[in-house]
């Protein structure tokens, strides 16, 4: 009897637990098919733009939307050929680059004193910086290209990674400042008391900290500068310095488009920045997700 | 010897090398998406002017006004640039363009109705480019399909064309909300027997109360009753990349378009359209509905004023100016000449000349420009609510008037 009802009870406990993992593995495939469709949503437009680029004239004329029946190269060709591709990769890249580095640079700098200092100087900067971000960028072209015209700075590499760096330093100064204050004051009295000055503290102890958010940081920097044609357009002339948007830019016409031709551009002017998120997408993860968990 | 003569060639060359003149020029025209026949005119400029070398830098005509004003107002501008009414009307009055003068050669030759509008106190800021129309793109093909032989030119054969396509399962009409919606509602709102343009403008009119401008939006329902579209998928339909991509596949009969969209249908092998005056309740023959396209100013101060006026005055030559209107599909802003516009543009043309024609209100500056874009959101809104009040849109036309007074 005992044992009849030992193997009642344990069949039912059986059954609770076959329940209980089906639908854990229920609610883990709904979970991950969600994210899937999700992933696949987002990744449309993107599968769109690269599937067009491939076709051919009168394939897109008759089925926009139906796959190419074979990978035309023409598109890319035409493309590349009137795009002064490397070149242009090359101009954005090390404008982009040196952007980012000088507002890493400037930004933590600026940002360090900033977390530490508690006076009203020090918020009004603070709250300045503020300002600076939520100022439209067309207020700000007329005196950027008068001064720079002043200082000779128009039509030089020098005069556009300047007035980038200029626009995007208020982002990282608000970026650095709060993810500084939340460093622990005991890292750096510990440092004062081996007799570290300031600039020891910052540069050894502080800036080493600030590696995951300056990943996040060079990644908005980076899509904001590589993705901005406004400010090329006006402060460079000559087209040997143009960047790689300016070459996608002059496929989208005024009253339409034409698809074999803006599609491949697009790809080619996004495909370096892409090259590079995946190179550094390890850091930029870490960043994002930095203090997420204790 | 051989070193004087190095030492001239090299002076000569080294003066050559001074005397050569860079003309900048600014247009949203000229790059790869639209051409415009331009890449061709710097290469006969050059060659006819081997002493001036053409840099031409492309800027949307929607960043046209984030880029240029910098430039202008520091007296840094390009040499030359590609200005509308609209610009010419903001730059020209804060003095920031030469007047070309109307004592020059071509200033004689502008039709009247367009130098009416260019000339303000006895002077000109612009070099007209072209009158560009804007009209209904028509596949001939497909209404063959639906027994009709000819583009419709009445509000009654449009319907009919609607109605005959529809049944034979064919879309018979793209009627995005935005531009295409526009042309439709100017063309049936705008009598050209009585031009009043410049009163609803001057807000001395209003749109709300007045006959045609009700009858126009009736229109729109009649066309949504006779099957033409359906207004609430066309409300979202996008005028500038979806509503002439659908007409080049061939999925749609008749789409309201600018004539700039011809080279672009012209290159698909073997789509037959006709372009055609839009249905009007004001002709038999359809309206033409012209547009005062872009023309050339010179900045005051440009550094290069001589070349620029040469740049300018090589346009004025026929031959020349016939390369962009060719390309642009568009008629010339100049009396006499011979036309570029090809043959599937006859209906268009036919009803021009037969004098059923406005001028586009929003490019003579008879409608103030906020009220384009209050057109074009008003009329989806209205796509969106068709069986709403005329009034409710109306309404919002007066409205966009007295705050822009």
């Amino acid at each position: 009897m005992n044992s009849v009802s030992q193997g009642v009870s344990q069949g039912r406990r059986r059954t609770v637990i076959n329940r209980e993992y089906l639908q854990k593995r229920v609610r883990s495939l709904l979970a991950h098919g969600s994210v899937l469709t999700l992933v696949l949503i987002m990744l449309l437009p993107l599968f769109y733009l690269v599937m067009m680029s491939f076709k051919t004239s009168t394939e897109i004329a008759s089925d926009p939307l139906g796959l190419p029946s074979s990978l035309y190269w023409g598109n890319y060709m035409k493309a590349l050929s009137s795009m002064g591709y490397v070149r242009s990769v090359l101009n954005s890249l090390g404008i982009t680059l040196s952007v980012i580095v000088l507002v890493v640079l400037a930004g933590a700098m600026a940002a360090y004193p900033l977390a530490r200092l508690h006076n009203r100087i020090s918020r009004t900067i603070v709250m300045i910086m503020a300002l600076g971000l939520a100022t439209p960028n067309f207020v700000t072209i007329t005196p950027i290209y008068v001064i720079f015209r002043d200082l000779g700075l128009l039509d030089s590499y020098l005069g556009i990674v300047l007035a980038f760096t200029a626009l995007k330093l208020p982002l990282a100064v608000f970026f650095y400042t709060s993810f500084i204050a939340a460093i622990p004051m005991e890292l750096e009295e510990a440092a004062r008391l081996d007799d570290c000055s300031n600039w020891q503290i910052f540069w050894h102890i502080i800036r080493p900290l600030l590696t995951p958010v300056t990943a996040t940081l060079s990644l908005f920097v980076m899509i904001m500068v590589w993705n901005d044609f406004v400010y090329p357009l006006l402060l460079l002339t000559d087209k040997d310095k143009l960047t790689v948007m300016i070459a996608v830019y002059k496929f989208v016409g005024n009253t339409g488009i034409d698809p074999t031709k803006l599609f491949p551009a697009a790809v080619l002017g996004s495909l370096p920045l892409l090259l590079l998120f995946a190179a550094f997408q390890r850091q930029i993860l870490s960043g994002a997700t930095a203090g997420a968990v204790k | 010897m051989v070193r004087t003569l190095l030492l001239g060639s090299s002076l000569l060359f080294t003066t050559a090398a001074l005397s050569q003149t860079t003309l900048d020029v600014v247009a949203w025209k000229g790059n790869e998406a639209e051409p415009a026949g331009l890449p061709e005119l710097i290469e006969a400029f050059e060659a006819a002017n081997p002493d001036i070398t053409v840099e031409l830098s492309y800027v949307a005509r929607k960043d046209v006004d984030k880029v240029i004003p910098p430039r202008l107002q520091s007296g840094n501008p390009p040499d030359v640039t590609m200005v509308d009414s609209a610009l010419v009307d903001l730059w020209g009055g804060a003095g920031f363009l030469t007047d070309l003068g109307t004592d020059s050669e071509w200033y004689g030759r502008i039709q009247p109705a367009v130098s009416d509008i260019l000339t303000s106190d006895g002077s000109i800021l612009v070099f007209p480019l072209e009158v560009i129309g804007m009209g209904n793109f028509v596949n001939m093909a497909l209404l063959e399909q639906a027994g009709i032989d000819k583009a419709p030119l009445t509000l009654g054969e449009l319907k009919d064309a609607c109605q005959a396509l529809a049944a034979e399962g064919i879309a018979p009409m793209i009627f995005a909300g935005g531009f295409p919606a526009m042309l439709f509602v100017g063309a049936n709102g705008l009598d050209p027997n009585n031009n009043l343009a410049a009163s609803y403008g001057s807000g001395e009119r209003t749109f709300v109360g007045d006959e045609n401008f009700n009858a126009s939006l009736d229109a729109v329902r009649d066309l949504v009753d006779a099957n033409c579209f359906d207004p609430a998928l066309q409300a979202g339909l996008d005028p500038w990349a979806t509503a002439p991509q659908e007409f080049r596949a061939g999925n749609v009969a008749i789409l309201p378009q600018g004539a700039w969209n011809i080279g672009n249908f012209s290159s698909v092998e073997g789509l037959d359209y006709e372009f055609a005056p839009m249905p009007s309740q004001f002709s038999d023959q359809g309206l033409a509905l012209d547009l005062i396209g872009p023309g050339w100013a010179i900045p005051t101060d440009a550094r290069n004023k001589e070349a620029a006026a040469r740049w300018v005055d090589f346009f004025s030559v026929e031959d020349n100016l016939n390369i962009f209107l060719e390309a642009e599909g568009a008629y010339s802003p100049f009396t006499g000449g011979r036309s570029t516009m090809p043959d599937l543009a006859a209906p268009y043309t036919r009803a021009r000349e037969q004098g059923s024609l406005i001028l586009w209100p929003f490019s003579t500056l008879e409608f103030p420009k906020p009220l384009q874009s209050e057109w074009e959101d008003s009329i989806t809104g209205f796509l969106l609510d068709i069986d709403g009040a005329n009034s409710e849109t109306l309404q919002r036309w007066d409205d966009t008037i007295e705050d822009n007074l």
